[in-house]
């Protein structure tokens, strides 16, 4: 215990009294909705949620447990602020969570908005704030623009309006606030890790959601609304498609193996430049997601995070790369030889082979829609609606900028990525920390994930794409601190005081 | 504000004990006040099935009024929406109201819920603060759903027992006005069976036509062989000797009588004479007369008696088919006049066939679908009849099934209740406790 505890009396006789009658009337007030809900509980859930809820009906005093939950996490929370010393830590901390919980939606909002008091906080105290400008805003600019053109593209804006109003601050907000306050190599790591803590939470929730369905006989996820393809059958049973945290299976396959390949780069370090905790942590998380990826029961995850898996020893391991690939390369042949290739890719196919069909007829559509609208295209989210039977987005994220956005669309969002790819390979032959290399290089394997599972499904405005995009805007950012000392006026997370002798 | 160790954190709420102390007392307070002064309810619930198949009465099977097994809550998803659309509609409440004058109907609508428990069966969920009053309360409300839910399904039952009743004679003239259609037609085409006439006609006209072409090969025949049978013809003598009679020469015969007699005399007379007698002279120069005639007409020992001379029967038979082909040749074009006529005849009908038939079988088919609808419309009302008049049964509540005040629970319990008080008391005292002292930190690091 520290000799910094502060005393008893905090707000003098009259503050005791009056924080101790706030204190009974706090706990009158719990006690009250305790009291409620026992006598109303059934009513209550019958009323909100509609009779035969599966699993908790007729469970008495369950909003009460919900209250207790939402106090200790509430405590928890604060708890955390006065461990870490400030909001700083927990506020990435939800900002990282939020980006692995795309199912709270608030969180997002949430940590969003904290982090704005934080900031309007700091900047009231020193003054000013140093907001270091990326020039990966002019290409979003011209993206923003370019999703603009949909409200004169289509005739019917209102719908968008919200969605739109989302995507601006959630999407767009990111690009500028995160390299304003990541700015150290320290500070990247600690987001890193909220955010691979945050993915290792969304998979302990998918096994909650797997003893769930296992109960309740029907898949109990996050994929709402979905029922055809929230489960799949296999030889060895029906299986729920797990979300964890996310919406969708394929979201929580993208987001938990992009991850996973970076915490395999992280793990796959040379001997001296990384503890053994941090080892088995950073290899732990890589089986744990990778088993995460395997119930989401997501084809292209599962290709995406083998194919990227593949390559990072290749990476990390460049003299035993040619040993390594021709490894690869036999048992490759011997798959070929003896049909396992062929007769597992039968097998993955035929999980789903109706999802698998009809997503080539609306990629054809989008086709269409690039060769007749080819400036512009048809708007965001226009495929729904251009001759579009199943009212279902296009499954591949390059036609679906080429149909909705035209070259127009291409451009600014070639611009966006090309500078970033320009940026990183700069930080890759320049900066002389090696800690700037090995996040190149990891980052950019980790993205080959997106890059391969984008071309069966449409995560253009999934915030997790985003964020790693911004990431590696991030990584090249903080690489241009050559100094090796922390900038002086950091406001965000500034590292610890040093322990008085 | 300074990092914290876990210990230090501990030992702030060590030291703001007293307010988790206040947020637990102050919780457990409130649910003792709450449960001194109003009581627990007390819920009863009772349970109505809705069978998969009501069992019902109909007038062509018995298959689908048995039973085939228990009698299963129905879990289709219609169902279930069915039933809750009726309890949201409140029309139950207003029903249990109006039957229950003493019944408050805000009162009922805040006591009384209707739910679908995990088998599927509707379940009624009544509060009240008897467990008396909540078995009524249960029962009651549940036998109120039992009657709205006949009443609106024999209500639509209803509506169609009318509408078919209004509907049979309708359909009914509309099948008679279509027979009477197709007999018109089949009078002003000339016809009783359209079928059976096109038949015979394509007979007849199938014969004609065999006939035609008959004549036809008769004609080229005889026209072929015409020179040939009259070449054959002027080869060959028209009359020929078919039979020739002979009989003996009876001079010959007397000549040869004579001599066999002369001979006699003489082998007689010469026992008596010598040769150089006169009587053997003379009966040998006698035999040698009668010899020498008997050899002059030795020739002519037969003569010819008759002869008859007939027409050659090829030649007849040559004749005959000329004279046949004379006659085909005659009748050729008065034979071909007459079929050619009957064919112009049928033909004529022939061509109207098709659209007589189209025209036949538009109206047997209006005929036809005009005597489904009718039979369809008979059958369904006959039937409707039977069900408004016997009633159906569309859902079951067993004695079994009643809300009973024996069974009726406590709500809420009185462990449950300190229990959750004290846990959430404790939740929200480790808040606040926290929260004090998150503020005290913030107000120790002015200016913020």
């Amino acid at each position: 215990m520290t000799d910094r505890s502060l005393p008893l009396q905090d707000w003098g006789p009259l503050g005791r009294v009056l924080a101790g009658a706030a204190g009974l009337a706090f706990g009158a007030l719990v006690g009250w909705l305790v009291w409620m809900d026992g006598r109303l509980h059934l009513r209550l859930q019958i009323d909100l949620f509609g009779p035969e809820l599966p699993l908790v009906d007729d469970l008495p005093f369950l909003p009460s447990l919900g209250l207790v939950g939402l106090l200790l996490a509430l405590a928890g929370f604060v708890a955390w602020v006065l461990k870490s010393g400030s909001l700083d830590r927990p506020v990435l901390g939800l900002i990282a969570f939020s980006f692995v919980a795309e199912a709270f939606p608030v969180l997002s909002q949430a940590g969003l908005l904290l982090l704005l008091l934080l900031l309007a906080q700091r900047i009231l105290r020193h003054g000013d704030m140093p907001f270091p400008t990326t020039l990966l805003m002019l290409p979003a600019l011209l993206i923003l623009i370019s999703y603009a053109t949909t409200f004169v593209l289509t005739n019917e804006f209102l719908p968008i309006i919200p969605t739109f109003g989302y995507r601006l601050t959630a999407n767009f907000l990111i690009v500028a606030l995160l390299p304003a306050i990541i700015r150290t190599r320290r500070q990247l790591e600690i987001f890193f890790h909220f955010l691979l803590v945050s993915a290792c939470i969304s998979v302990a929730v998918e096994w909650g959601q797997f003893a769930l369905s296992a109960v309740a006989h029907r898949p109990i996820t996050f994929l709402a609304g979905e029922t055809a393809y929230d489960k799949v059958t296999t030889s060895f049973g029906t299986f729920p498609r797990l979300t964890g945290l996310q919406i969708h299976p394929n979201l929580q396959s993208n987001c938990i193996s992009t991850l996973a390949v970076l915490a395999l780069w992280f793990g796959l370090r040379p001997r001296r430049a990384l503890s053994l905790g941090k080892r088995v942590f950073y290899l732990s998380a890589y089986v744990w997601l990778a088993l995460g990826v395997l119930f989401t029961f997501s084809r292209s995850g599962w290709l995406a995070l083998g194919l990227a898996s593949m390559v990072v020893p290749v990476f990390r391991f460049p003299r035993l790369a040619p040993l390594y690939l021709m490894a690869l390369g036999l048992s490759a042949a011997i798959g070929w030889k003896t049909g396992l290739l062929e007769a597992t890719y039968h097998a993955v196919e035929n999980l789903q082979k109706a999802s698998a069909d009809f997503r080539w007829r609306i990629d054809h559509l989008a086709i269409e829609a690039f060769s007749r609208h080819p400036w512009f295209g048809i708007g965001t989210m226009g495929i729904l609606d251009y001759y579009n039977p199943w009212r279902l987005q296009v499954h591949d994220t390059y036609k679906q900028v080429l149909a909705e956005m035209g070259l127009f669309g291409v451009l600014a969002f070639g611009s966006f990525m090309g500078l970033v790819v320009w940026h990183l390979t700069k930080t890759y032959l320049t900066s002389r920390f090696s800690f700037d290399r090995d996040w190149v290089l990891g980052i950019s394997l980790a993205f080959v994930v997106i890059l391969i599972q984008n071309a069966f499904v449409m995560f253009l405005w999934v915030r997790f794409l985003w964020l790693m995009v911004i990431l590696m805007e991030v990584v090249y950012m903080v690489s241009r601190n050559q100094t090796g000392r922390d900038p002086d006026d950091l406001i965000f997370l500034p590292p610890p005081r040093p322990t008085p002798a | 504000m300074p990092e914290e160790t876990l210990g230090s954190l501990l030992g702030a709420l060590y030291r703001r004990r007293l307010t988790i102390v206040l947020v637990l007392v102050g919780s457990l307070l409130a649910g003792t006040f709450y449960a001194r002064l109003v009581g627990p309810d007390y819920v009863a619930a009772a349970s109505v099935m809705i069978p998969n198949d009501p069992v019902g009465i109909s007038l062509s099977t018995e298959g689908g009024n048995l039973p085939k097994g228990p009698l299963l809550p129905d879990l289709s998803d219609d169902a279930r929406v069915g039933a809750l659309g009726i309890f949201a509609s409140g029309a139950v409440y207003d029903r249990m109201a109006a039957e229950h004058p003493d019944y408050d109907p805000r009162a009922l609508r805040k006591a009384i819920r209707g739910n679908i428990d995990r088998g599927g069966n509707i379940q009624v969920l009544a509060y009240a603060p008897t467990p008396e009053l909540a078995a009524e309360l249960a029962n009651d409300y549940a036998e109120a759903f039992q009657a709205e839910l006949e009443e609106i399904t024999l209500a639509s039952l209803r509506r169609s027992f009318e509408a078919f009743v209004r509907e049979e004679p309708l359909a009914e003239q509309r099948y008679r006005e279509a027979h009477q259609a197709l007999v018109d037609y089949l009078a002003s085409i000339d016809t009783v069976d359209l079928d059976s006439e096109t038949a015979q006609l394509l007979t007849e006209r199938r014969k004609v036509e065999e006939q035609l072409l008959q004549l036809e090969l008769h004609r080229v025949k005889g026209q072929a062989e015409r020179p040939v049978l009259e070449a054959a013809l002027a080869e060959r003598p028209e009359m020929l000797t078919s039979l020739r009679k002979f009989q003996r020469n009876d001079a010959f015969d007397k000549l040869l009588a004579r001599a066999r007699d002369l001979s006699a005399q003489l082998a007689v007379a010469r026992l008596e004479y010598r040769d150089v007698h006169p009587e053997i002279q003379r009966l040998q120069r006698e035999l040698e007369v009668v010899q020498r005639e008997a050899e002059e007409l030795a020739e002519e020992q037969m003569r010819l008696d008759s002869e008859v001379t007939t027409r050659d029967a090829q030649v007849t038979e040559w004749m005959r088919r000329l004279a046949a082909m004379d006659v085909v040749e005659a009748s050729y074009d008065a034979q071909r006049a007459v079929w050619a006529q009957r064919i112009a005849e049928i033909e004529p009908r022939l061509q109207r066939v098709p659209s007589y038939r189209a025209e036949v079988a538009e109206r047997q088919s209006h005929l036809a679908s005009a005597r489904s609808y009718w039979e369809k419309v008979a059958s369904r009302r006959s039937e409707l009849d039977f069900h408004v008049r016997a009633g159906l049964d569309f859902s079951v509540m067993t004695d079994a099934m009643r809300a009973r005040p024996e069974r009726a629970k406590q709500v809420p319990t009185t462990a449950g209740l300190y229990l959750f008080c004290t846990i959430a008391g404790l939740a929200g005292g480790l808040f606040l406790a926290l929260s004090m002292e998150l503020l005290a930190r913030m107000r120790a690091s002015r200016p913020f």
